[in-house]
């Protein structure tokens, strides 16, 4: 309303900051009449609904095992937030979701997908399929495809017969299952490693006999600290999930660099 | 039923003193009218029989169309009003489909039966805010065969106009429903074979039908987990129908 009362009364000031109103250019003088001060600057204010809060997530898919490994440091810029964030959701007993991006996006993508599986529970009074979560979650990025969650996706767990599955998507929904995947802040320092060791793309010493769930877990550990080294997002402590054929799903931390 | 209804059975939004909604036990009794629809489990697969009426040798036969297909794994046939029935069937496969683009796996069936039960109960004086509203209770049964992946089981449900699923191994609606369900609770076994579920749904379809059986009054379709919903061919009917007969003459001779 003074803004309004000013301009209307007296022709009045031009700009407004935080230091007031803005010196008139009769004030000034006429040879400053079009320089502005840079304090009382026109600011674009502009609407940023995106962060990226780092997160690197990572799945290793076996004959009836999958193992799961995120890490656990929130940064924002040159910021780390916390040394003990969780970007990970148990949906089922055989399946899990870990994703990496913006946080408040996958704490609220989370909750949806969580809510979605219960309620499939209550609906048809069987735990979900792997697969079938893997299309619900595709269905649920493309629903927000104009303006997306900013949150990248790998969802393990085991498929109807026990094999592991390991499925990868972009934010707005299109999905793969994959043998292995790595997304996040640290997924292009890891994706060459597991393409070696895991792929063994364009070896010819490939071994015989199956990748178990501990070999699985070493290399889980080993690309987390390889990349902690070279990325700043990436670091603290990872979250490793085994899950197996028969057996209860398990959890374990494993610190790496802090710094 | 009671000679005196009082009024109570001209709304359906009012219970009689005794406890009842009428127009929906009279809906019941629409579906004891229809045709005979029989369904037997087996662990092979599930079959379904039924008998159509051709009431007139100028009828296109193919045109009255009994047993549908919902989706790939389940068939269902209904006893009563047949247009009620066929805004069931819609919406039966529509919520097949949906399931299907959602989760990328078959609807199962009892959750099929619970969405029709949904759709079965929510009748009523609809007022300004819910137009689309049926009046009156569905006068139809149906009855919902396929193959449950979750269990790798058959799976055999019966909706009924008071919006209840129920789930049976073997059962059967409309005409002649009594009968046909006393011959099924001697007859039906957990080692069933679906060759010998075929015959008994001929042989039970045979009995009840106040027409005499052929290949033209009778349709008989299975779903099993590989093959999925499957009409019996009309070569395989006939047979079927032939071993009806004979074992018809052999009892009574």
């Amino acid at each position: 309303m003074a803004f309004a009362a000013a301009a209307a009364s007296s022709g009045g000031p031009a700009f407004f900051s935080s230091a007031g109103a803005a010196p008139m250019a009769a004030d000034i003088g006429p040879a400053a009449a079009t320089v502005v001060p840079k304090s009382v600057g026109i600011k674009e204010h502009r609407f940023e609904p995106y962060d990226f809060n780092g997160g690197t997530v990572l799945a290793i898919g076996g004959k009836d095992f999958v193992v799961v490994a995120v890490d656990t440091r929130l940064s924002e810029d040159y910021h780390i937030l916390t040394r003990d964030v969780n970007r990970s959701v148990v949906l089922s007993p055989h399946c899990v979701l870990a994703t990496g991006g913006c946080h408040t996006d996958v704490t609220t993508l989370h909750k949806v997908i969580d809510m979605r599986v219960k309620d499939y529970k209550h609906d048809h009074e069987v735990d979900i399929e792997t697969h079938s979560v893997a299309q619900m979650l595709g269905n649920t990025l493309y629903g927000r495809r104009f303006f997306p969650y900013y949150a990248f996706n790998v969802l393990s767990g085991l498929d109807a017969e026990g094999k592991g599955a390991v499925y990868t998507y972009d934010a707005v929904g299109s999905f793969e299952r994959v043998p292995y995947a790595c997304q996040g802040a640290g997924q292009r320092l890891i994706i060459p490693y597991l393409d070696n060791v895991v792929g063994f793309k364009s070896r010819t010493d490939k071994p015989e006999g199956d990748l178990t769930p501990e070999a699985a877990v070493n290399i889980a550990k080993d690309a987390f600290i390889t990349a902690a080294e070279r990325q700043i997002r990436v670091g603290d402590s990872i979250r490793i999930f085994t899950i197996a054929r028969g057996v209860a799903m398990k959890e374990a931390r494993f610190a790496i660099r802090e710094d | 039923m009671y000679e005196n209804n009082s009024g109570y059975d001209r709304g359906v939004s009012t219970f009689s003193p005794e406890g009842r909604i009428f127009q929906v036990e009279y809906a019941m009794k629409a579906i004891e009218l229809g045709s005979c629809v029989v369904g037997v489990t087996t662990r092979e697969g599930i079959v379904l029989g039924v008998e159509k009426r051709i009431t007139s040798s100028l009828m296109e036969k193919d045109s009255v169309e009994k047993v549908v297909e919902i989706d790939s794994h389940v068939a269902a046939a209904s006893s009563g009003l047949t247009a009620d029935a066929r805004t069931l069937i819609e919406h039966a496969r529509v919520e097949c489909q949906n399931h299907r683009f959602t989760f990328d796996e078959p609807l199962r069936i009892e959750s099929l039966a619970q969405s029709i039960c949904d759709l079965m109960m929510s009748f009523g004086e609809g007022g300004e805010e819910n137009k689309s509203k049926m009046s009156r209770p569905f006068g139809v049964s149906v009855l919902l065969a396929g193959w449950d992946h979750r269990r790798g089981a058959p799976a055999l449900f019966c909706c009924d106009p008071s919006g209840t699923y129920v789930g049976y191994k073997a059962h059967a609606i409309g005409n002649g429903a009594d009968t046909a369900r006393s011959t099924l609770e001697e007859s039906w076994s957990e080692t069933l074979t679906l060759a010998e579920a075929e015959k008994e749904v001929a042989v039970i379809l045979r009995r009840t039908m106040e027409e005499s059986v052929s290949a033209d009054n009778v349709e008989i379709i299975r779903v099993t987990p590989t093959g999925g919903y499957a009409p019996v061919s009309e070569e395989e009917l006939k047979a079927l129908l032939e071993h009806a007969e004979a074992a018809a003459a052999a009892v009574a001779p």
